[in-house]
């Protein structure tokens, strides 16, 4: 009798955990149980290159503009911050305190890992926000990008970061016949963009998906939109305090030299 | 006799014995300072890292120190070590003290100072005696600390023409410094603490032992001489109104002010921080200690002599349209001008 009672109980108990355990599968509500594999957050990477229209910029060759200037490029630096990623409802997951120092060595730039789910747009600011750019640079490790570089991307004289930072050479010859001499047209050109009020924002549609595995995203930096509305024939200089007009004219041009593909 | 011979003997090869000895001592300790020895082992005091106090004169606020660097001796000797070395400039050939030199008041009294393979300066090198006290960095104001500061001259193409990165390796390499970094900031050679070191000890230069000092700390005026004191009168009277732009403990109260020098300012002063047509040809409002030493005069360093300056206040300003409405015409005899210019000879601090 002993034993029998005590295997009813048994079964009793068993199937009680039974019940139980059916009960929490279909009527509670708390633990939505979702697919491992979709809610996981993944590495988001960005990919830049520069262009010019439709192809990329070699740094050896020479280009025209629009116009039919020449000029050729030594340096293509600017920074990236503010980076805010647009899901389809609207709302907006943002990379904090992330500042990239986009130079033409440099292809990928990891973001870190981002909420699963869908997007619809990309934003970012091209420079660096007010607070952080008359932060003391020295502060920094030289592992970061807001240390300072070498060669500099910051001014001391005017304390705060070059936002886009462009140098080369071009031709402003009337006929167009400058010799290039070591690589180099007679014209020294550079676009040293910073100060508060050229801080601009950038935002681009790109329908994207995050769920299974890392995304790359590539961006492209058109060199012919850095130029919209500028003649490089004797537009070919600004620190951004000197020459401000160009300055601004150029700032106003980031937001449409960025195009996601 | 002979005793005595043999004792003599004894002690001429003891002595000889002492000699060799103390010979191989000296060896021995010039062994120790040999060059690849590290630094720690040669200085007998190594300085220390305890925090210390600036020594304040009578009638001075104390500066303002940045919570991450504090004075010590550790960093005032480190920094004083890169001042005067010429480390810091592409060819080795600048260094901080050549243009702020300690013989000449920390200034080097050119026109416009020299920087690397003769180039010129844009502007006028200023005394850095109670820099400490400086609210901006500049003739424009446009750098916010003196530990910041400290990045202009390096990368300016006329001053060093280098890369504060490449100093840093330079730094790692030489035989002293990465001791001394490790005593003063706990680190190898770094853009933070060379930075930190060179504004710790920038901060130490602080003056306060003139004529005018004296004075101020006795109430006595018989420290002055009558022509002196006529001038103080000017000064802080309605003769002159100096004290309006040149008030308070360093004879400057740190504003941005266009003083007539032209018409048309080839240099645009703090409008190239601010960007506002309204700043051209405004600059820091210098401070007057030690002015007589100081020469010569404006941010280009374009009047030669204190009586040419006075004189400019007199009546030889330019009617630039941002020209300080303070500066009015003073009406001063011959004499009074040159009152005025004895009194600020009695801003000169005694050399130590």
């Amino acid at each position: 009798m002993k034993s029998i009672s005590s295997k009813i109980i048994l079964l009793a108990v068993f199937l009680g955990v039974l019940i139980s355990s059916c009960n929490k599968k279909h009527d509670d509500p708390q633990p939505v149980q979702i697919p491992v594999e979709t809610a996981k957050p993944q590495n988001v990477t960005f990919k830049f290159k520069p262009v010019k229209g439709d192809s990329s910029i070699n740094f050896y060759s020479t280009f025209r503009t629009g116009a039919g200037v020449r000029f050729n490029l030594s340096m293509y630096r600017y920074y990236l911050s503010n980076i805010k990623l647009v899901k389809n409802d609207g709302s907006e997951y943002s990379i904090a305190d992330k500042y990239l120092l986009v130079t033409p060595n440099i292809e990928e730039y990891s973001l870190g890992e981002v909420p699963a789910g869908d997007y619809k747009g990309i934003k970012f600011s091209v420079g660096i926000d007010s607070a952080t750019n008359h932060k003391d640079p020295t502060f920094y490790p030289n592992t970061s990008p807001l240390s300072i570089q070498s060669p500099a991307i910051h001014w001391s004289w005017n304390s705060g970061y070059i936002f886009m930072m462009i140098e080369g050479t071009c031709d402003t010859t009337s006929t167009g016949n400058d010799v290039l001499t070591y690589g180099r047209f007679s014209k020294d050109m550079f676009f040293h963009i910073g100060l508060d009020k050229h801080y601009r924002q950038v935002s681009l549609n790109k329908s994207f998906n995050i769920s299974s595995s890392p995304q790359t995203i590539t961006i492209m930096a058109d060199i012919d939109k850095f130029w919209t509305n500028v003649d490089l024939k004797t537009e070919n200089q600004t620190h951004s305090f000197s020459n401000t007009e160009l300055a601004k004219k150029v700032a106003d041009n980031f937001p449409n030299m960025f195009t996601v593909q | 006799m002979n005793s005595i011979g043999i004792n003599q003997k004894m002690l001429l090869i003891n002595i000889r014995l002492l000699l060799a000895v103390l010979c191989l001592l000296v060896l021995n300790i010039s062994c120790k300072k040999g060059k690849d020895e590290p630094l720690s082992e040669i200085i007998n005091e190594i300085p220390s890292n305890e925090e210390i106090s600036l020594k304040v004169p009578y009638g001075f606020p104390y500066p303002d120190v940045p919570a991450d660097n504090k004075p010590t001796q550790a960093r005032i000797d480190l920094g004083e070590k890169l001042f005067f070395d010429p480390i810091l400039s592409r060819d080795n050939s600048v260094s901080c003290a050549s243009c702020h030199l300690p013989d000449r008041f920390f200034t080097d009294n050119l026109t416009v100072s020299i920087g690397i393979e003769g180039r010129k300066v844009e502007r006028n090198s200023p005394t850095l005696i109670n820099v400490a006290f400086q609210k901006s960095m500049f003739w424009d104001g446009g750098n916010p600390t003196l530990e910041q500061q400290v990045l202009a001259p390096i990368d300016n193409h006329n001053e060093f023409d280098f890369d504060v990165n490449e100093i840093v390796k330079r730094l790692q390499k030489h035989k002293d410094y990465s001791t001394l970094f490790q005593m003063a900031y706990k680190q190898a050679p770094s853009v933070y603490a060379l930075v930190r070191a060179i504004a710790n000890y920038e901060r130490t230069l602080i003056g306060g032992t003139s004529k005018y000092d004296d004075y101020n700390r006795t109430m006595n005026s018989d420290v002055f001489s009558e022509s002196e004191y006529r001038g103080l009168s000017i000064f802080f009277g309605e003769r002159g109104e100096c004290f309006h732009c040149h008030g308070g403990f360093n004879f400057t109260d740190n504003s941005f002010q266009n003083n007539g020098l032209y018409l048309t300012y080839p240099d645009s002063g703090r409008a190239r921080i601010t960007q506002l047509p309204t700043d051209v040809g405004k600059f820091k409002v210098p401070s007057l200690r030690n002015v007589e030493m100081t020469a010569p005069y404006m941010h280009d360093g374009s009047i030669s002599t204190l009586e040419e300056v006075v004189a400019h206040y007199v009546g030889g300003f330019k009617k630039h349209r941002n020209k300080s409405l303070i500066i009015q015409k003073l009406n001063l005899t011959t004499q009074e001008q040159s009152d005025l210019v004895n009194f600020l000879k009695t801003l000169t601090d005694k050399k130590k």
